[in-house]
């Protein structure tokens, strides 16, 4: 996909000017002519971070998103629950007409006329029945619907307006609070940083804005020249950071809060000098090293360990701590992220900090105190925005608690439930009236993620039901209730608010163009974005005197004025059989949404490979000693709450943890999500602070756990061979260049053959690749890749053309010995003489004259001799026939042949997009450009790890990676079958050498 | 030992079928239609309903076609190489190793049908001319698999029928009371008339038979070397470590052999009882059967020792890691099972004493074929269940979906068998009739006629036989001959004076003389047919197989000119490979050329002698021999004087 497409797309192509520019309607505008693709800008709403997206539209259909070259946030990548946003679109249990809930307990459809009318009398009472009696919760928007919604509800006479996550970094807002007295939530610029550490912050994973952390993190290492970036995770569990990680130590939660104040008095006890005598005074308390003796008994990090990092944090050019659970919000948890902020400040980092959307959602504070409202009466009729408090924890699970109550008939339980959701989940199902609003791709919005990013969300395409966009809703809501708000307001509907809100943009920017002329523009671009230089932020004064007392690890608090912190550890003794909870974001449901999205579902925990389910991960130790074995179901109890999931024995956690992802066990949401493994949000604290006296115990056998492929051992095999940042460790023996040159006519019994114009090859760097699985979500979306569910996963019977291989490459660096977590993404290597083509009997794999082993489905009669031969193990064959449940089959690619059962599919590199790119090129009587040609996986890469071009093409940046980079390896090349995909090696980065 | 005795033992196998063999064939339908409707599950939900997954791709249907193609290699290596090196102890036991083999191969040539993703499309395999003019990959293994079982099945399939035709005669000439049992038999059936082709005993007719029997016996003794190993081909020519090896061609034909050598046991133990054969088919016959099993056990166990021993000195960790998994992993119990049956126990073979305790061969037989099919499983199973990339490792276990067509795929071998030897004589009647003629001609003390072959089983012949039908049909010389040919007819009772009158015939040029009879004997080798229609058949063989050999070269290499696929990077036209296409097409062109040249001339000729053959009256199809001279009344008295001079003991036509 490249900008030209862009350029064309959305807006400029409608034939009529009298058209208003803006106006969408894809099913019969020119550009959406049969079997032409179009693009449009839009924003992906599938997590805070605000990523910039292309939705790619075909025949009236969106059927593929893309990342926005020109979003300054995405740059064009997208992570998998991004990609599979379009699943939320085509979601086969969206709710598809107003539901309202009848006496007896289930949900009705009835038109919007009776449902608008039946709120209007109940918000109508609720706001004659006194002020505040009002309320509506929202998921987080940081544009004009948010901007609607407090206008909305002042209308109403409340104040009752909640923004809110499932993950609201709360520690990370009372630390800023605490060292810069700002109520924030900061995101970090990892832009030319040459130290990062982590104190439990997965910034490659779920946190923040992963693909934004993503590409920053990966162009600090990748590809050349290799910057010596070096990276140390603290952490309770193997996270993508982690593996990503030149060295991590496994600590639990609640131990990240000693363990970074010793980080600060350490830095702080060696850095003295660089203070002014006003901000020592201040820090007295942690100028005071601790003793890192205590600290490693508490925490069992080595006192050298501490000093090495801490000599690499004072050594480093530009070091960044980055600290902050997104869940766990208890003491020590803000002193970890306190630490960080602190260490960022001594250390010259706080510039990097730059606020974020997330700091707009409320604090448990004040979602408590709804919860209290709604609990006790207050509050007549709730709204629920797109956020699903029933299925969440913490203080938001608080307001779902309430929700979660049968609606009595005596009404007094729980107020009145109006959803707005486009699907029924937990909320919704629960709620007394169900509106479905659109999803974000049939919906007009904006977001500003970050200030200076100002993005704006087109409908890429035409509703599908009969849905509204939430701002109309609103509109009509008030309207129903006599309370016309649209012409308070001076607008039609919500895209006229958006338009009014983006004039005012216009004004205030005081461009000279015309408004339309500016409002394509950003639409067309997908906002409007200033120049990262002027956007700043200015980082408040630090104040020593907010940090609550004790924090030195003393215990001792409450002296002066300041207040009393918590335990700054999190009070499990060290060997104790006390067990530590840790719930952390799943990687591809996130926080539940992505439950019914089949790709997400199917999609392998890059790091456990689990699909489909949950799981509770223990370190073997931590297993023994709860008396618990790899697969045993397991019954998990805190004070809040208990699940019971099968649990994953593995070394690579904390000792004392058990780490749970969230986003499964959904009571409703869909047929994928019901009822499937379970939710660790029940055991959550309401103030999310990590307790002890959780229990775990055995409950007979688990029913084996879906997981992908074999063990992460490689058994000594050299299969991903590392690199230090001298070189290659080894000679790259036994490379050969998918090219004539290579066969030699003496070893080889197979003989060269010529390619016509190209020979199609793929360069990825491990370095660069953390493992994320976009590629993979890409790829099912690109190319028509059936869901098989997890009893076929457990089978191993998934269809994906691109999987993530995990390695531990054990290497015996100094001090520590380290494990290296390599991510292999394993796609067909499109071998020179493949070992698939020959063994066919039909002619049905064979090689192209561009190099790609085509795969010719109708001559495929299933016989799986190619599946076999292939030693990657890349061909997949079709067990059953594949479904795709209407409507999700309107996502289906057209450009892509949909395979029957019983024949053997596989990646052709996107064959389409090749011919599709050479066709453009052909009509523009030109050559292919190098970069033209983008495979799925390539596109949407947030690390930009894979590098696609013609290896015919000397200048191509692929050729010039293939035949001269110095960490070039080709995975089993011994067995001389030419691979066109060749990998970049890791690196290893052992302490003292960078 | 009279020779309608060998007619009436072997006959008495087709009588009608008795309540217990029905119950038997009921549960073997049963066990096929359990098998047919978990295939037809399977066509409808696809394969995921088997256990087979990734990366395990091939599992029990492909391990269960190598162990059917293996089976049927034992009963071509009783029939035809045993024919060839002439051990006539095989007399009694080819019929039956015969009809195992075909059995086998229908049923090894359903397993590549039931695995394949898209079974309609199985056509897209075989050289058909199509309207796109792509033939398929010969570089594929899985076509040459293709070739090397159609041929495999046409030329045993040929080799069965052609040394059958005499028997059919008999079965078609033989009189109903000769049985005494009356009922559903295809005995004297017009189904036998038609199948024995007007098969008339001449010598022109054995001369024939006896080329084309060599000819075929040549073919598919070479197909039991070539079809396994090109079988073994599927797994040696792939890159996959635990496969890609190059002892894997003999290994696999010797594993063959092994489990079709128990087989066979237990198909002979089964007739024994069963058919009530143990006049004919004795406990010598089964030791001598284990005496060769015991030799495929040793063949078994050195390359049991072989395998990891290469694979260990390859060096390669994807090798050793496959050897390893093999013994301590997940199949680990199964793997050293397998070894138990395949070599401990059958081991005990070597010595003379298991070998002829019949309990102890049936359990011996059943563990092999337990133990080869198993190790068959081993090798499809473990090497694509652990190969080169940890991360794509995986487990299999079969499905009841799998289990059920297998049972029902034994099911059917079993009565496709009982078929054919229920429904054709089960033990080569000609031939053995031939050995006791020539035994009674030879200076042999045993002048009753315990041939060799009966001898050789341990139950003398004599214990089951009754005395023969003394029903001896006079007829008087005037009598003119059947089928009012000129000519004289002398009827005889020993095949020696039929060839001393045939010889005396030829001499006295009294005109063309015929020998009519139901084995070939000396009688016949008296009438000189000349060289010229044993060498019409071997011409034949040749025109065919060149013919075979041109086509399959022309198929594969106009497919390579006109396509020029890249495959693998395999030259195009990648030679070597069309070779194996080639060789089979020869052999097959050279077997139906053998066969049609068979059929033309021997049956379907006309010519003079062939009227002669009107001569033909039943008893010559059981045990008398005629010997006919074809000459006008002048010359008719002295013909009569010569064959009463041999001793006839009927003369007809001799006015």
């Amino acid at each position: 996909m490249a900008t030209g497409g862009l350029a064309g797309a959305g807006i400029e192509g409608c034939g009529s000017k009298d058209a208003a520019p803006e106006r969408l309607v894809p099913a019969s505008s020119p550009e959406a002519a049969p079997g032409v693709a179009a693009e449009y800008a839009t924003l992906c709403r599938e997590c805070p971070a605000g990523c910039g997206a292309i939705a790619r539209h075909r025949d009236g259909r969106v059927t593929k998103l893309e990342g926005n070259p020109d979003h300054p946030i995405s740059r064009g990548a997208l992570c998998a629950r991004g990609q599979a946003a379009v699943l939320g679109l085509y979601d086969p249990d969206r709710v598809r007409t107003p539901l309202v809930r009848r006496p007896g307990g289930g949900l009705d459809p009835i038109s919007w006329d009776e449902a608008l009318g039946l709120a209007g009398e109940r918000l109508a009472r609720a706001r004659a029945a006194g002020s505040g009696r009002i309320a509506l919760l929202s998921a987080l928007d940081s544009g004009s619907l948010s901007a609607l919604e407090g206008r909305w509800i002042q209308a109403f006479g409340s104040s009752r307006y909640l923004l809110a996550e499932p993950f609201g970094y709360e520690a990370l807002r009372a630390a800023m609070e605490l060292t810069f007295g700002v109520d924030q939530v900061p995101r970090f610029d990892l832009t030319r940083a040459t130290y990062v550490l982590a104190l439990g912050a997965d910034f490659l994973d779920t946190w923040i804005s992963p693909v934004q952390m993503t590409r920053e993190f990966a162009a600090l290492r990748s590809p050349e020249p290799v910057r010596r970036t070096r990276c140390h995770y603290f952490g309770p569990r193997l996270t993508l950071t982690a593996a990503a990680a030149d060295q991590r130590t496994y600590v639990r939660g609640s131990e990240l809060g000693l363990l970074g104040m010793a980080l600060v008095s350490q830095v702080l006890a060696k850095r003295r000098t660089e203070l002014d005598a006003d901000t020592r005074e201040r820090l007295s308390v942690l100028l005071r090293p601790l003793d890192l003796q205590r600290v490693a008994e508490e925490t069992g990090v080595p006192p050298a360990m501490i000093e090495t990092v801490t000599d690499e944090l004072l050594q480093a050019d530009a070091p960044v701590v980055l600290a902050g659970s997104p869940l766990a919000a208890g003491p020590p948890d803000i002193a970890a992220a306190t630490a960080a902020l602190l260490l960022n400040r001594a250390l010259g980092a706080a510039p990097r900090i730059r606020p974020h959307a997330l700091g707009r959602t409320a604090r448990p504070p004040a979602l408590l105190e709804l919860a209290g409202a709604l609990g006790g009466g207050e509050i007549d009729v709730v709204l629920v925005r797109e956020i699903d408090p029933v299925f969440a924890g913490g203080p938001l699970g608080e307001i779902g608690r309430v929700l979660r109550r049968d609606p009595g008939p005596g009404g007094g339980e729980r107020p009145w439930v109006i959803a707005l959701a486009s699907a029924l989940d937990d909320t919704a199902a629960r709620a007394d009236l169900v509106l479905p609003v659109h999803t974000p791709l049939e919906a007009w919005g904006d977001a500003e993620p970050e200030p200076g990013i100002a993005s704006l969300q087109q409908p890429a395409m035409g509703p599908l039901y009969d849905s509204r966009h939430a701002g109309d809703v609103l509109l009509g809501l008030a309207g129903a209730a006599g309370n016309d708000l649209a012409p308070a307001l001076g607008v039609e509907d919500f895209r006229g608010y958006l338009r009014a809100r983006w004039s005012e943009r216009h004004e205030a920017r005081g461009e000279h163009q015309p408004f339309e002329a500016f409002f394509a523009a950003a639409l067309r671009r997908g906002g409007v974005f200033e120049p990262r230089a002027s956007v700043r932020f200015q980082v408040p004064p630090f104040d020593a005197t907010r940090l609550p007392a004790g924090w030195d690890g003393s215990g001792t608090g409450g002296e002066g004025e300041r207040p009393a912190a918590g335990p700054i550890s999190g009070g499990i003794e060290r060997g104790s059989s006390e067990v530590e909870l840790h719930v952390f974001p799943s990687n591809t449901l996130f926080d539940g949404r992505g439950a019914n999205r089949g790709w997400l579902q199917e999609l392998a925990d890059p790091v456990t490979k689990v699909a489909w389910n949950t799981w509770i991960e223990a370190h073997p130790e931590t297993a023994g000693a709860l008396g618990l074995a790899d697969g045993d179901r397991v019954r998990i109890r805190s004070d809040h709450g208990e699940i019971t999931a099968p649990l994953l024995v593995h070394p690579d956690c904390a000792l004392g943890v058990l780490a749970v992802p969230a986003g499964q066990g959904h009571e409703a949401y869909g047929r994928l999500a019901r009822g499937r493994g379970a939710n660790p949000f029940r055991l959550l604290a309401p103030d999310l602070a990590m307790r002890p006296g959780l229990i775990a115990e055995r409950h007979g056998r688990a029913p084996k756990l879906a997981r992908y492929g074999g063990p992460a051992d490689p058994e000594g095999r050299s299969i991903v061979p590392l690199a230090s940042l001298a070189g290659p460790d080894a000679a790259t023996e036994d490379f050969l260049l998918p090219l004539p040159e290579s066969y030699d006519p003496v070893l080889d019994t197979v003989v060269p053959h010529p390619h016509r114009e190209h020979r199609w090859g793929m360069v990825i760097d491990l370095e660069a690749c953390t493992g994320c699985s976009a590629c993979v979500t890409a790829c099912y979306a690109e190319n028509n890749i059936p869901v098989v569910g997890e009893e076929n996963v457990r089978e191993g019977r998934e269809m994906a053309w691109i999987t993530l291989q995990r390695y531990d490459v054990r290497h015996e660096t100094h001090p520590w010995p380290a494990t290296t977590h390599a991510f292999l993404p394993m796609l067909c290597q499109q071998c020179d003489s493949a070992p698939c083509e020959a063994v066919c009997p039909t002619f049905a794999s064979y090689h192209t004259e561009e190099g790609l082993n085509a795969q010719v489905y109708p001559r495929c009669i299933g016989t799986r001799y190619c599946a076999n031969n292939c030693p990657y193990k890349v061909r997949r064959f079709n067990w059953h026939p594949p479904s795709f449940a209407s409507p999700l089959h309107l996502q289906l690619n057209p450009d892509v042949t949909r395979r029957e059962k019983g024949v053997v599919e596989k990646c052709t590199f996107c064959v389409q997009r090749i011919t599709a790119a050479k066709q453009a090129a052909a009509r523009a009587a030109r050559p292919l450009v190098d970069g033209e040609v983008v495979p799925a996986c390539v596109a949407t890469c947030p690390a930009t790890a894979i590098v696609f071009g013609d290896l015919l093409d000397p200048a191509a940046r692929v050729s010039e990676l293939m035949r001269s980079h110095p960490r070039r390896y080709q995975v089993l090349g011994e067995l001389r079958t030419r691979p066109a995909v060749v990998y970049l090696e890791r690196i290893r980065r052992d302490h003292g050498a960078g | 030992m009279e020779l309608a005795e060998v007619d009436r033992l072997v006959l008495t196998a087709l009588a009608p079928p008795g309540r217990r063999l029905k119950w038997v064939v009921t549960g073997l339908l049963l066990a096929i239609g359990v098998g047919v409707a978990a295939f037809l599950y399977q066509l409808e939900r696809g394969l995921g309903v088997a256990g087979i997954n990734h990366p395990v791709g091939w599992a029990v249907y492909i391990a269960s076609f190598v162990y059917w193609v293996g089976i049927a290699h034992s009963g071509t290596l009783i029939s035809a190489a045993l024919l060839l090196a002439r051990a006539r102890w095989r007399l009694p036991l080819a019929r039956a190793a015969e009809a195992m083999t075909l059995a086998a191969l229908a049923v090894a040539g359903l397993f590549p049908l039931i695995h394949l993703g898209k079974v309609g499309a199985f056509t897209a395999t075989l050289p058909i001319p199509n309207p796109r003019g792509l033939w398929p990959n010969f570089v594929s293994p899985l076509s040459w698999d293709v070739l090397a079982i159609l041929t495999y099945l046409i030329v045993s399939a040929l080799f069965f029928y052609v040394s059958l035709l005499p028997d059919l005669a008999s079965a078609r000439d033989a009189s109903a009371e000769a049985s005494g049992r009356r009922g559903f038999t295809l005995r004297g059936h017009p189904a036998m008339r038609w199948l024995a082709l007007g098969w008339r005993g001449t010598s022109r007719q054995y001369l024939l038979l006896g080329a084309v029997q060599r000819v075929l016996a040549g073919l598919a003794t070479a197909l039991v070397l070539f079809v396994s190993t090109v079988v073994s081909f599927d797994f040696a020519t792939s890159i996959l470590p635990g496969w890609h090896a190059t002892h894997f061609g003999p290994y696999f034909v010797s594993g063959a052999l092994h489990s079709g050598l128990a087989m066979v046991l237990l198909v002979l133990i089964s007739m024994r009882r069963g058919l009530r054969l143990g006049a004919l088919i004795g406990r010598e016959h089964l030791a001598r059967v284990a005496r060769l099993l015991g030799v495929t056990t040793l063949v078994m166990g050195y390359f049991y020792l072989v395998e990891p021993a290469v694979a260990w000195l390859s060096g390669d960790p994807a090798e050793r890691a496959i050897l390893h998994y093999r013994a301590t992993g997940p199949y680990a119990p199964v793997f050293y099972t397998m070894l138990v049956l395949n070599v401990a126990l059958p081991a005990s073979l070597l010595w003379r004493g298991p070998r002829t305790m019949e309990g102890w061969l049936a359990a011996v037989a059943i563990f092999v074929n337990v133990g080869m099919w198993l190790e068959r499983v081993l090798i499809v199973v473990t090497t694509t269940a652990h190969d080169f990339l940890p991360a794509n490792w995986g487990f299999y276990l079969p499905t009841s979906i799998e289990l059920a067509v297998l049972a029902g795929a034994l099911g059917l071998f079993v009565l496709v068998l009982i078929v054919l030897l229920r429904t054709v004589p089960p033990i080569g009647i000609a031939e053995l009739k031939a050995e006791l003629v020539a035994e009674a001609e030879s200076d042999s003390p045993a002048g009753a006629g315990l041939g060799e072959a009966v001898r050789a089983g341990s139950m003398p012949l004599e214990e089951e036989s009754r005395a023969p039908s003394a029903r001896v049909t006079e007829r008087a010389v005037a009598e003119p001959v059947p089928g009012e040919e000129p000519g004289v007819l002398g009827v005889f009772k020993a095949a020696r004076s039929a060839g001393v009158a045939a010889r005396a015939l030829a001499s006295a040029r009294l005109g063309p003389v015929e020998v009519l009879g139901p084995c070939a004997t000396a009688a016949h080798r008296a009438v000189p047919a000349g060289p010229w229609p044993a060498r019409a058949v071997f011409l034949s063989v040749l025109a065919g197989a060149a013919l075979g050999f041109a086509l399959g070269l022309w198929i594969p290499l106009s497919t390579a000119r006109e396509f020029a696929l890249v495959v693998g990077a395999k030259p195009v036209p990648p030679l070597p490979a069309y070779l194996v296409v080639a060789g089979f097409l020869s052999l097959l062109g050279g077997s139906l050329g053998g066969g049609a040249a068979f059929l033309a001339l021997a049956l379907f000729r006309r010519r003079r002698h062939d009227r002669l053959e009107r001569a033909f009256d039943p008893r010559f199809s059981r045990d008398r021999f005629g010997v006919f001279v074809g000459c006008d009344a002048g010359r008719a008295p002295l013909a009569t004087e010569l064959l009463q001079a041999a001793g006839a003991e009927e003369i007809r036509g001799g006015a």
